[in-house]
Order: structure tokens, then C-alpha cells, then sequence
């Protein structure tokens, strides 16, 4: 490789580049043997010698336009068979922070993990000066641009600082498998709290793990909040680091306008590591429309993240009633024994009474076009979904579940290898949607959020409701509903985790609490710093409240063995697709051909020439 | 060197003609100089012992009381000599084409001259003489020793000659006069050529001289440019203009080197013809035999 213009060259086989030196003085020879112009063979210089002579090139060696385009064909030849690479010399880095919520986490000196983070990646950066370019990036559950592309060292430094830590769980596989596909960088520079799988290849990644004090990890956290719309307050809690500790867990609740209301709400309870526990706080006081929970070790230990100490939650609305859309009575779907919603039975979607902003559950019968609230698809027809993806036909062999996703809120209680299927239709889930069960077919469930709702298609038959009589399918239809219904305008529940999509058509969306949080204008459909957000939905004067929360279990359990895995055949792919220096062969051996054919048509019309005469 | 019926059918309409009368080998279609019994009286003369006394003409005897003989004018054959010039103007590889028109003519005149009972020697000069050839049924043997010869003279390597020198020493070889054909391309100096021409001359042959010339000689090539040529026979390269003015001069000289020959030849009283090569030789050939004036 050399530099030359701010570009590496390079050849992949430099033993054809003597090709150029040889060819030249071939043809050198070549010319100054035959004489640049065409020598010929006459009869006698009798009458020639009468005519003033004229010096040829062969004497004076004046090389005429056919031994240059000869010469670029050679010289375009040996090039190509070199196998020429052309690449930007400095090289291309992509440094990646983890700005999940595990970074948040505080170290013995005093600062935080993504502070330690920063530091040594702006150091890094620094430290290739006039070497490197660098893009920024900041990781937690998606992969934001930070600065660059092409970033000098000192601005790629100076941006690192500018990263701050979220209350996210982190998807860093993820997050480098793109950027190492993405093609654009030479190598990727991690900064996170835990270390690379040892299975995973390495070439192009650079991952600094920040040290963590296993032996002092002790970490309280909120899992979940509910606030019933009767008041009931309660919290569920998990502990690490001691054997079992006392948690105390307080909530201060707030009017819709945010003025206090009442006093504060306290609860403790016996936590034993490692084992969530709910503890009932008791009923908020009349008017509470949110509150903010925190939960302490009243012990006086150190708490390493106390980001997760802290959690939102707001009062659910009266849910309207359900609609079912199914071919089957209401008796027959069993929905008279859940009493924990109220249903109302519509004969299809296209009834006049079927509102598309109001929960709708459709069994067995077309889907609605569009919907502003959430919608559980139940054996949907088949066909594409609304969302994209489709559903196929009956399946008898796919009712076998092989995959789901564990920590998905639906999965809770769920033991997926006690369902058993008689049938399914596979599902080819929508863009953005998970696939919370699946068979060897492909999915089965499929969870997902569009507009600002939720929706849930199965692919497979949760009805009749028996209850207890098939407990399995019974929680997971009930884990359904509830987080259809927690996740739109008309909230029923309150403890929605993660970052909060607004629905389309909300208006004056911004923070109630905590102070200073205010919604992104780069993503004005979306929250993701936990608190409380308010916002109005058109033809409804009563602000809808939605609680925003980073708990992850993922995340708070500090103890947890978390590992950043790249497969390495996966890596070793993502690698041969990388930023590859462009190869100029094929253009040369182009450029060549064209010279060739130059060439020869340079030849044909000289020998036109001669015929003729 | 193969010749098609219809080639040939053209041949066997000529005839060789010769201006003047020679000795005869054998008997022939042309008259010689020979006196004896042909049929055409030529003279008388007086009885000398030993005649012959059926020669004597009783019927003057008779009217004038003498003893008179008669001749006749006999009908001899004439020897064909073929000079080709062997020198490599005319052998070299990239003149093939000369070389390939003169022995067409060579081939055809010989084809004609057996025809007719008359022997035809060929002698390249600087190469192979051929034996005496005598009748028609010849004609396949001397095609064949002018493709063996032109195996073994053209070749970029041949040597160079004296001209004058070879047509002299071709023209000691000479035993009973004839007609000559010398095909050469002359482009030599006239002096040289004069000399080429006289040798047999002096020989009392009636010389008829066929000048070959390829595309190339006749003009150079139409080309903005310089280009370099190589004398074939001496191998001196020369850098030559190609512009229109320097094309002219060139056909200007060339004509002018023609016109100088022929002049010489006129005065000589020798024959002269041209041809140049053009396509197929076969055509050319049997035109320069046309104009040459010795077979019709």
C-alpha cells in the first residue's frame, strides 16, 4: 500500500506491475527496429533516391499516436492483472458507546461507567490523530449517530463527551453486526460494561470492556408499577447483591396538573435476592392521576445504579369495553369468565358500531383496514396482514412451539412447552413486529406497535376461554389483553417500560414530570426519558397521561453474566462485506480492451491504406 | 503453376511471329535462312558436281544451254530463349508478385513457341537454365522447372547480381540465334539495362524485352506521412515524403527511366513492353504477350 492524493494503492499481485517497464521497452525495441513509420521493400531506390529524402522516426526514434495507445494498452493490462486497489488512506472507525442503562452504573471511585466510557474512547480518538476518521455513535436499544461521518480525532473526542446515558436496555450485538455490514468502516471500537463473547471474532472489532467491582455489585431496582383505576398502588421489585435485604418503596402522586396530591405513600418488604417481589403500597390518595415511585435499601448500602430506583406510573382509565369481532357467541369464546375487562360483541368491522379507536379483539374474521387503538388478531384469514407480513393457511404441523421470547410481557407465567397446537397458521410477522412465539415454520405470534398502538396477531386458537381448565393458554390470553390495552390512549394499566410511542394523531405531547425532561424534536412521536407524559388526542378535552420507564431487568441485574456475541461466522461475513478497497481491475482491463480496439482499428485502416495503393 | 483449358484455349490462338529469319534446328513453320527444298523457290544457282541432277532445271537448260539449279527456301523452327531476371527486385518475398506475372509470360510465350514445334530454353538469370524444351508435350516439364526454380530464387536471402554480367555470361550459352525474351523490371540504370540487352543482341537474336512492374513501383502510397523503404537489392533504407508533389515526381522519374529504355530499344530495334502486375497474373500475362508484337 502507498498514499498518494489522500488514497491507499495498492495491488493484490505487484509482480505484474513489471509488466509496465517490460512492455515500454519492448515496444521501444519493437519501434526503433522497424522505424516508426511503416517500412517497406521496394524494387530499387533507382527512382526513389531522386526525391529529397525525409528523415524517418526511425532515426530519431519520435513515437508516433500507435505506440503510446500500445503502450497504454500494456501498461492498462499489467495494472489490471496487479489487481489495483484504491482506498481512502486514513482509516474509517466507527467507536460505539454503550449508553444503556447497566453504564449508569457507579464505580468505586465515584463515577459512572459511561464517564469511564467516554474518557477512554475520546483518549483513543485522540490518540490517531491525522490516522483516522471516526464516526460516533451512541448505543442503547437502537444505534444513534453522534458525530461524523469522517470526523476528525479531536471533534470525534469532543463529541463522546456529549453522550449521555439512557435508561434503555442495550442491543450491542446488534448494533455492531450493522455497522460491521454497514461496509463503511475499517474497524469498530466498543465501549461498553461487558466484555465480547470468547467465541466471537475480533478482527475488525475493538471492544473495551469498562471494569466492573463484581464483588461489590449490589443494585436495587423497580421491575413494574400498577395503578389500578381504583387506586391500587403496588410495585414489584428485585434485589441483587445481598442475601435479602428490606426494601423501602415510597410514591408521591400528583393531580393531572401536576399539584401534589395527598401524602406520600410508603411500603417495604423483605426482598430475597434475586427474587422479584411485589409489595402492595396501598391505595394512592383521590385524585391521583400519576406518582412517582422510588425504591431504597433503607440499610444505608450502596445502591450502584440508582437510575432504576425510580419509576412512574399513572392512574388507568375506565377502559371502555372490548369489542370482539368473532363468528362464536360470546359464551362460546368463554369471555364471560374474564371478569377483569368488559367486552361487547360486534358481528364484523364493517358494523356501524364498531369503533376503530376503541380495543378491538377480531377472532377469526377480516381485519381492519386501519385502527387507532389496539387490536388482537386471533387466527386471522389468510392472507396479508394489515401491518405487512401475511398469514398462511391452516398449518396441522405447525402447532409445535420451538421459540419465544422469554422476557416479553405476554410470555409472563406463560410456559410455552405446555401449549399444545392442533393446528396454526404460520405468520410472516410485520416489519418492526416480534416474534414472540414461533414453530419451526415460522411464527406463531407476532407482537408489535404501529401508529402509536399496539396490536397481536397469533396464528394460532386461544378461544374458548376455559380458565383455569388450560391455565397456559388462559394466562397468555389474559397477558394479551393487558398489554394491548396498557399500551394505547385508553390505557387501563400504567407501567409501560421502555420508550413510549405517542399515537399519530396526539397534539401539545410534553413532560409533566420529572423536571427539565421534554420530548426530542428529532422524534416528536416518541418519549424515551422516563416520567410522565401528557398529551391530547383530537375531540377528547381530558389529557391523556402515559408513563414512560426504563425498567429492564436486563439492565439492573448487575450480577447477570452480560456478553456482546458475534458469531464468528457471522463477523467473518459482515467482515468480507466491509469497507474492501475498491478494485480497479475490471475498469483497467476495460480501458485496456478499449485501447486494443484502437489499436486495431489504427492497424486496419493503415493496411485499407496500403491495399489500396 | 497450373493452367485452366480456358487459359490455354486462348493461347492456342497465337502464333509465334518473327521479324526476321534465322537457322533452324529442325524443320519448323518459319522461314530460314537455310536454303534446300522447301516449297517456296528462292533462287538459282550453277550446277556444281555433286548436285543433285533431279535440282536441275531442264527448262532453262533447254532456253539458255546452262545448268542451273534450283533452290528452295526451307521452313525451320526458331529457338525461343526466356531470360528471366533472377536478381531479388524481382525474387524478394514481398515482390512476389513480379516474379509470379513474369513467369506467366515466361510459361505463355512458352506454350505458344511449342505449339509450334519451336524449342524454347529458359534461363534465370542468377539462378537455373532449363534444358531445350522441344514440343507441345514439353509444356508440362517447364512448368514445372519454373516452379521448382521459383522455389529456389525467391528468398529474401538470394544474392545480389550484376545483371550485365549474368546476360552475358546467359547470352555465351547461346548456339543457335533466336528470338530473346528478356523479362526484367529494368529499374536499374539504363546504361545497365543497354548492356543486359546488348549481350544478346550480340548474339544475333531478335531481342524482345518485358518489362515487369509491381503495384508498388508504379506509385508510392497515398499517405500524409514519411515512410521508410528498403532497396531489395542492396538492402539501403531511405526515408521517403508521401506528399502529393513527391507522388508526382515519383511517376514523373518512372515514367521518364520507361521512356529511356524504350527509347534505347527502339533504337536497338529490339522490342519493348510493359507490364505491371495487377491481380491476377494470368490476365496481365496474356495481355503483354498481346502487345508484344511476337506472337499474334
Amino acid at each position: 500500500m502507498s498514499s498518494l492524493f489522500g488514497f491507499s494503492l495498492g495491488a493484490l499481485s505487484p509482480w505484474f506491475l513489471l509488466g509496465i517497464p517490460l512492455g515500454a521497452a519492448l515496444l521501444v525495441y519493437r519501434y526503433r527496429a522497424r522505424g516508426a513509420a511503416p517500412e517497406r521493400v521496394i524494387s530499387s531506390l533507382l527512382i526513389v533516391r531522386q526525391l529529397p529524402e525525409r528523415l524517418t522516426a526511425r532515426r530519431r526514434f519520435v513515437p508516433p499516436l500507435q505506440f503510446w495507445i500500445e503502450l497504454a494498452a500494456i501498461s492498462l493490462l499489467s495494472l489490471a492483472a496487479a489487481g489495483i486497489t484504491v482506498a481512502s488512506a486514513a482509516r474509517s472507525i466507527a467507536i460505539v458507546v454503550d449508553s444503556s442503562l447497566s453504564m449508569q452504573a457507579r464505580l468505586s471511585s465515584g463515577a459512572r461507567r459511561i464517564d469511564d466510557a467516554k474518557r477512554l474512547a475520546g483518549a483513543d480518538a485522540v490518540s490517531m490523530l491525522g490516522r483516522a476518521t471516526f464516526s460516533v455513535f451512541s448505543a442503547a436499544s437502537a444505534l444513534s449517530r453522534v458525530a461524523g461521518p469522517a470526523a476528525s480525532p479531536a471533534s470525534a473526542a469532543a463529541a463522546v463527551q456529549d453522550i449521555a446515558a439512557t435508561h434503555e436496555a442495550d442491543a450491542l450485538s446488534e448494533a455492531i453486526r450493522s455497522l460491521l455490514a454497514d461496509g463503511s468502516f475499517d474497524e469498530v471500537w466498543v465501549y461498553s460494561d461487558k466484555p465480547l463473547a470468547p467465541s466471537s471474532d475480533v478482527s475488525r472489532v475493538r471492544l473495551t470492556a469498562i471494569p466492573v467491582e463484581a464483588a461489590s455489585q449490589q443494585n436495587a431496582w423497580i421491575r413494574s408499577l400498577s395503578l389500578a383505576a381504583t387506586g391500587a398502588l403496588s410495585a414489584e421489585v428485585a434485589l441483587i447483591g445481598k442475601d435479602s435485604a428490606a426494601l423501602a418503596v415510597s410514591a408521591q402522586c400528583h393531580a393531572a396538573d401536576g399539584s401534589p396530591a395527598g401524602g406520600v405513600v410508603r411500603g417495604s418488604a423483605a426482598v430475597a435476592r434475586g427474587t422479584p417481589h411485589r409489595i402492595e403500597l396501598g391505595r394512592a390518595p383521590a385524585g391521583a392521576a400519576w406518582c412517582r415511585v422510588t425504591a431504597d435499601i433503607p440499610s444505608g448500602s450502596l445502591d450502584l445504579l440508582p437510575a432504576d430506583n425510580e419509576g412512574w406510573v399513572v392512574r388507568a382509565y375506565d377502559a371502555p369495553p372490548i369489542q370482539v369481532i368473532s363468528p362464536l357467541s360470546e359464551r362460546d369464546l368463554g369471555l364471560q369468565r374474564i371478569s377483569a375487562f368488559s367486552f361487547v360483541q360486534l358481528p364484523s368491522v364493517s358494523s356501524p358500531a364498531f369503533r376503530p379507536d376503541r380495543p378491538a379483539i377480531v377472532h377469526r374474521a377480516p381485519l381492519p383496514a386501519a385502527m387507532q387503538a389496539p387490536l388482537f388478531a386471533v387466527y386471522p384469514p389468510e392472507g396479508s396482514l394489515p401491518w405487512g407480513g401475511s398469514s398462511t393457511a391452516s398449518e396441522p404441523k405447525a402447532g409445535v412451539v420451538t421459540r419465544w421470547e422469554h422476557s416479553h410481557p405476554l410470555m409472563r407465567y406463560v410456559n410455552p412447552t405446555l401449549i399444545s397446537l392442533p393446528a396454526a397458521r404460520v405468520l410472516s410477522c410485520p416489519a418492526g413486529s416480534q416474534q414472540v412465539l414461533s414453530s419451526s415454520l415460522g411464527g406463531l405470534a407476532c407482537a408489535g406497535e404501529s401508529g402509536g398502538n399496539r396490536y397481536l396477531v397469533t396464528g394460532f386458537e386461544i378461544f374458548p376461554f376455559e380458565g383455569a381448565a388450560s391455565p397456559t393458554i388462559s394466562i397468555f390470553t389474559l397477558n394479551a389483553i393487558s398489554w394491548l390495552v396498557s399500551g394505547g390512549p385508553t390505557g387501563a394499566a400504567s407501567s409501560a417500560q421502555g420508550p413510549l410511542s405517542l399515537p399519530a394523531q396526539a397534539k401539545e405531547a410534553h413532560y409533566l414530570a420529572p423536571q427539565g425532561a421534554s420530548i426530542s424534536p428529532s422524534a416528536p412521536g416518541s418519549a424515551a426519558q422516563p416520567g410522565v407524559v401528557s398529551y391530547q388526542l383530537p375531540g377528547d378535552p381530558q389529557a391523556r397521561l402515559s408513563a414512560v420507564n426504563g425498567f429492564s431487568d436486563e439492565e439492573s441485574d448487575l450480577s447477570r453474566p452480560h456478553v456482546v456475541s458475534l458469531p464468528a461466522s457471522e463477523a467473518s461475513k459482515a467482515g468480507s462485506r466491509g469497507r474492501q478497497p475498491w478494485n480497479a481491475s475490471s475498469w483497467l482491463a476495460a480501458l485496456a480492451v478499449l485501447a486494443l480496439l484502437a489499436d486495431l482499428l489504427l492497424r486496419a485502416r493503415r493496411r485499407l491504406v496500403w491495399g489500396a495503393q | 503453376m497450373r493452367f485452366t483449358p480456358e487459359t490455354l484455349k486462348l493461347l492456342n490462338a497465337f502464333a509465334m511471329r518473327t521479324r526476321r529469319s534465322f537457322y533452324g534446328i529442325r524443320q519448323g513453320a518459319h522461314r530460314s535462312q537455310r536454303r534446300g527444298h522447301g516449297i517456296e523457290f528462292a533462287e538459282f544457282r550453277n550446277y556444281e558436281a555433286g548436285d543433285n541432277p533431279r535440282y536441275i532445271d531442264w527448262n532453262l537448260f533447254a532456253r539458255s544451254d546452262k545448268l542451273l539449279v534450283k533452290r528452295y527456301l526451307e521452313e525451320e523452327n526458331v529457338a525461343l530463349y526466356i531470360v528471366i531476371d533472377g536478381s531479388r527486385s524481382l525474387t524478394h518475398p514481398s515482390l512476389r508478385e513480379k516474379w509470379d506475372l513474369a513467369c506467366h509470360i515466361a510459361a505463355f510465350a512458352s506454350y505458344i513457341a511449342l505449339a509450334s514445334q519451336d524449342p524454347v530454353t529458359i534461363s534465370i538469370l542468377g539462378g537455373p537454365s532449363s534444358p531445350r524444351f522441344w514440343s507441345g508435350k514439353a509444356f508440362a516439364p517447364l512448368t514445372s522447372f519454373l516452379t521448382q526454380a521459383t522455389e529456389a530464387v525467391v528468398s529474401p536471402d538470394a544474392r545480389q547480381l550484376s545483371l550485365a554480367e549474368e546476360a552475358r555470361r546467359a547470352a555465351t550459352r547461346v548456339s543457335f540465334p533466336g528470338i530473346c525474351m528478356v523479362i526484367s523490371d529494368f529499374l536499374c540504370p539504363v546504361e545497365e539495362v543497354a548492356a543486359m540487352l546488348g549481350s544478346f543482341r550480340s548474339r544475333n537474336m531478335e531481342v524482345h524485352a518485358v518489362q515487369v512492374l509491381g503495384s508498388g513501383d508504379r506509385s508510392l502510397p497515398d499517405s500524409s506521412d514519411a515512410f521508410t523503404v528498403s532497396d531489395a537489392e542492396t538492402g539501403e533504407v531511405r526515408g521517403v515524403p508521401l506528399d502529393g508533389s513527391s507522388r508526382a515526381r515519383y511517376e514523373e522519374l518512372l515514367s521518364a527511366h520507361i521512356g529511356r529504355i524504350r527509347e534505347h530499344c527502339l533504337e536497338s530495334r529490339m522490342q519493348f513492353t510493359t507490364a505491371t502486375a495487377a491481380g491476377s497474373p494470368v490476365g496481365v500475362a496474356i495481355d503483354a504477350i498481346r502487345r508484344m508484337g511476337l506472337f499474334v
